[in-house]
């Protein structure tokens, strides 16, 4: 092995489609990985296809995220030591607003879960006083929209969260990121007939060079920043009669 | 359930192109949830790896999976040459993992992008057919999804009918999950070639027969626009691995070529016509001597020429264009039936712009289309002329006991199909009834050729 010391990346939702490219790229820079998902056929599809092409060493953490006795703070027992967190669970669900449930469910898989892992997370690095955690967010929480307001709130929360959590532990060495991607070509936008769609690929590595970068807030195509920003300014008397 | 998308998609060739509802999954479970309930309107769906197949085989308009995004290596034995993989894994990545550390595929066919799960359905080959035969005489194991959702090991050994129903079967039996492949060792990323040009076909089976007991691959380009007596002229190459002890190049030199560029549009259909093609190929043929030119060649030049240019299926234009390669056994008269071919192909006024030779021996499994002979591999522009005229070459290619490939067929015939193919196929099509009897895989190539009736 080299001399300085390989440095682990706690990748939470690993079998995600963009989790996945994230894992190929760090995995080609030379980092360890702690992969933790719910499920173990493709945690382990994923640590063998790493190993075989990078010699990557993997950990697996098979975790059930959406179990009624999922606790963080066993997970971090688990997962040992690591220098950087992502994490990548989130899920578009279901927009039916008028389901209570859904809207509970929502809220716990893009909101709560990564809001509680990150804390636990925290917590383990500012002992180390470095590291970093990236939260994959989506522009979809910057601002609310018909057709996906519910995944759009939860993510809304989930940007005022990081952004909190990187105004704490800014001065403890402990880097917060907040990643906004734009459409990607995963499972979630098959069948989406967009000109925007990028590659999981380019975006993956886009995130991981930020991350090196300890860049704060970053829109993932860059161009999504100025979409973005046209949609935000879009005074609200026109905006609700749009369909965006 | 997993989202579908509506998708206009075609093989290589763009003949035909189809408008397909297309899954793309990434997990397990959702290809076998697709597979057992694929919930569209009759139930039928194909597998599909990245569509480099020339014609229909990979269609499937009520149902097409592409098994892209199912391509993760799972073990890699660099002691033996072992290498397993699920089916998406295209042929670039394989030989980008197994290059640097001393391995190399049996068999590599024109182009590296596609699927070894693919390259298994087609039993592909490359310029080594007379020495390593087929894709699928160096897969040790696949495992298959049948239509059930039930996953099978296959190899030569366990479930061994299974397995060469599935070896170049056309995704008939399955879907291909995972395979086990077995490479051969190379010490440098070179190949020593010698290059020349031959002036008629005699000169060309000549050089092959010359060739073929020293050497690992073989190759001949023709000048299709030749005529008279030097109908069949052309160029000749043979090449073998070269080692590194004796100059070949390091095996790190290997690099995973880009496209030097891109056909960035489909190019008007009038571009390539016969006066251009004739220009093109005078030029080609003149460019090389009749002495022997000794080289040493790295492996993207020799085995992928035509992979530099990203998406040259579209200078052909929109139109798309029909790939033919069909097999000459090998006869005491093989050189006067092939310059019967190629001059019957000019007289019905039909070009290839690239055609070229290769000689093979006789092939495993039921749906084999390798004879020991030569082959030949020709491209048409999709035009009413072409489209009357290959099924009556078909029809000559059948009476001097030839076979059409199916990896590049469009147009074949059922009734040219089970002549060609024989015994086996009728053989092959009982074990594909037997194995999915509700006909649950099927393309639009298995209901060109009338593979799977209902009973």
């Amino acid at each position: 092995m080299t001399e300085a010391p390989q440095q682990t990346v706690l990748m939470i939702g690993a079998t995600s489609s963009l989790a996945q490219a994230m894992c190929h790229v760090l995995a080609a820079q030379g980092y360890g990985l702690i992969l933790a998902g719910r499920d173990v056929t493709e945690l382990e599809f994923l640590a063998a296809d790493l190993d075989t092409r990078h010699h990557t060493p993997t950990a697996i953490l098979t975790i059930d995220f959406l179990a009624r006795n999922f606790s963080p703070q066993r997970l971090l027992q688990q997962a040992e030591d690591f220098d950087h967190v992502i994490i990548a669970t989130g899920d578009m669900g279901d927009n039916d607003a008028d389901n209570l449930p859904n809207i509970a469910q929502n809220m716990t898989l893009n909101y709560t879960l990564p809001a509680q892992i990150a804390t636990v997370c925290a917590e383990h690095l500012r002992t180390k006083k470095q590291g970093s955690i990236t939260f994959i967010s989506s522009v979809a929480g910057d601002r609310g929209r018909q057709s996906n307001y519910i995944y759009g709130s939860a993510k809304a929360a989930l940007n005022a969260f990081a952004s909190g959590m990187r105004n704490r532990y800014c001065k403890q060495g402990v880097h917060v990121m907040t990643v906004k991607p734009g459409f990607i070509d995963t499972p979630m936008t098959w069948g989406m007939k967009s000109p925007l769609i990028a590659s999981r690929e380019y975006v993956a590595q886009h995130i991981i060079a930020a991350m090196h970068k300890r860049k704060d807030v970053v829109y993932v195509p860059f161009f999504w920043k100025y979409i973005m920003l046209i949609i935000i300014h879009i005074p609200e008397k026109i905006f609700k009669r749009l369909s965006l | 359930m997993s989202t579908t998308k509506q998708e206009m998609l075609s093989g290589w060739g763009r003949t035909p192109v189809a408008s397909c509802t297309a899954w793309r999954p990434e997990r397990g479970r959702d290809l076998k949830q697709i597979v057992t309930e694929p919930a569209n309107a009759d139930g039928h769906v194909i597998a599909r790896g990245l569509g480099r197949s020339y014609g229909d085989a990979s269609l499937q308009p009520s149902g097409t999976i592409h098994m892209e995004r199912l391509n993760h290596f799972i073990h890699f034995d660099t002691e033996q040459g072992i290498v397993s993989a699920q089916g998406g894994v295209t042929l670039a990545e394989l030989m980008e993992l197994a290059i640097p550390q001393g391995w190399f595929p049996y068999n590599i066919p024109g182009s590296r992008h596609i699927t070894i799960g693919g390259a298994f359905a087609c039993n592909v080959h490359g310029k080594n057919h007379f020495r390593d035969g087929d894709f699928a005489e160096h897969v040790l194991a696949i495992r298959l999804m049948l239509a059930t959702g039930e996953s099978v090991e296959c190899s030569p050994h366990q479930n061994s009918e299974l397995f060469w129903a599935t070896a170049g079967g056309m995704g008939m039996t399955g879907v291909i999950e995972t395979i086990t492949l077995q490479l051969k060792r190379v010490s440098s990323s070179s190949l020593s070639a010698t290059t020349y040009r031959v002036e008629s076909l005699d000169d060309m089976i000549a050089a092959f027969e010359h060739y073929r007991d020293g050497c690992e691959y073989m190759v001949g380009w023709i000048d299709h626009m030749a005529k008279g007596d030097m109908i069949g002229r052309g160029i000749f190459e043979a090449a073998n691995h070269t080692q590194r002890e004796e100059g070949g190049l390091p095996l790190s030199h290997f690099t995973p070529s880009k496209p030097a560029f891109n056909v960035p549009f489909f190019f008007p259909s009038f571009i390539l016509n016969r006066y251009s093609m004739a220009i093109y190929n005078r030029r080609r043929f003149k460019k090389y001597s009749t002495w022997r030119q000794m080289e040493t060649i790295d492996f993207n030049t020799f085995f992928h020429p035509l992979d530099r240019i990203g998406q040259w299926n579209r200078l052909y234009g929109k139109r798309g264009f029909y790939q033919y390669q069909c097999i000459f056994p090998e006869s005491p008269d093989v050189v006067v039936r092939m310059k019967n071919f190629l001059s019957m192909l000019q007289k019905d006024k039909i070009f290839s712009f690239l055609a070229v030779i290769k000689y093979h021996r006789d092939g495993q499994g039921f749906l084999n289309f390798s004879k020991r002979g030569y082959s030949i591999a020709l491209d048409f522009a999709n035009t009413a002329r072409v489209r009357r005229v290959l099924p009556k070459i078909d029809q000559w290619v059948a009476e001097n006991g030839g076979r059409v490939y199916l990896a590049k067929d469009a147009l074949l015939s059922p009734e040219l199909f089970t002549f060609m193919y024989g015994d086996k196929a009728s053989h092959w099509l009982d074990i594909i009834h037997d194995i999915d009897p509700h006909n649950r895989f099927t393309s639009l190539m298995s209901e060109r050729l009338g593979w799977k009736k209902t009973s």
